[in-house]
């Protein structure tokens, strides 16, 4: 980083650590399109900074619930359980 | 029987509230038992995906011993997490990464987070500039289901210009917390 300026794989990585993702056709949810662009020792950053961000969002919410726990909360509405 | 097997127990019996109360006690240590996979997947989303999957099996599973739904999940995770390697990865370099973790203890659940860090954290967010600090919000509040592209439009900036104000916001919390006297193994926990 030069400044507050991010170089292209900065980019890349702030891009991937959003928590959102799509899904397809199936309800598969896939991998950020910015993780594709980044090399083996780039995704091993974005993992840690994932690790970091998670953990933060749980400790500044007052609920507690990380990106990650939120965002598998609101899909648990169109997702139904196996009955047994 | 543990708080974690009391949540999962609820989970079972179709209880909503109860699978986010789960979803916080384990999503820590399962993320982090995927660290041998971050070279071969998207861990944000496996993890979504995993959680997920914990929700729509849970009536069916017989879980035993303390714990187990933890377990269950730690194993559900790197068996999916193996499978999306050996889409990307050569046969030899899957086996290495199958192997990566087997032994590994799973962490214990994540404890009730730390009111007094909570206070910290919140302070230094407070203290941000402007910018920074209404995209680093923008991000937490809404980043679940909202794409970035989106989140940055509303707080009229553009795509980069976003992901700069985010960085720099997570940059200068990290700075405030250590001046504050907290690592981030502490905030890991």
């Amino acid at each position: 980083m030069t400044g507050d300026r991010l170089d292209p794989t900065e980019l890349l990585i702030e891009a991937a650590l959003s928590p959102f993702r799509e899904q397809d056709a199936t309800g598969r949810i896939l991998p950020h399109p910015a993780w594709f662009d980044l090399a083996p020792e780039q995704r091993e950053r974005l993992f840690e900074a994932q690790m970091e961000s998670r953990a933060l969002e749980r400790l500044m919410r007052e609920d507690g619930m990380s990106a990650t726990a939120r965002m598998v909360a609101a899909r648990l509405a169109g997702v139904a359980q196996l009955g047994g | 029987m543990t708080d974690l097997d009391r949540e999962y127990g609820a989970v079972q019996a179709g209880n909503q509230e109860a699978f986010s109360a789960w979803v916080r006690l384990v999503e820590l240590p399962l993320r982090r038992s995927l660290r041998p996979f971050a070279r071969v997947a998207d861990v944000e989303s496996l993890m979504q995906e995993g959680l997920l999957r914990m929700w729509v099996l849970a009536p069916r599973l017989e879980l035993k011993g303390e714990n187990a739904s933890l377990r269950y999940a730690h194993r559900l995770l790197r068996n999916m997490a193996i499978s999306e390697a050996r889409r990307l990865c050569r046969y030899e370099q899957v086996a290495d990464l199958a192997r990566a973790g087997e032994t590994d203890m799973l962490a214990d659940p994540a404890g009730r987070p730390d009111d007094r860090l909570r206070r910290i954290i919140l302070d230094c967010v407070q203290r941000l500039p402007e910018r920074p600090r209404q995209a680093l919000w923008a991000r937490i509040e809404r980043g679940d289901l909202t794409p970035d592209r989106d989140l940055a439009a509303g707080l009229d900036m553009r795509r980069n210009t976003f992901f700069q104000n985010v960085a720099r916001a997570r940059r200068l919390v990290a700075t405030c917390l250590e001046r504050n006297g907290v690592s981030v193994h502490e905030v890991l926990r």
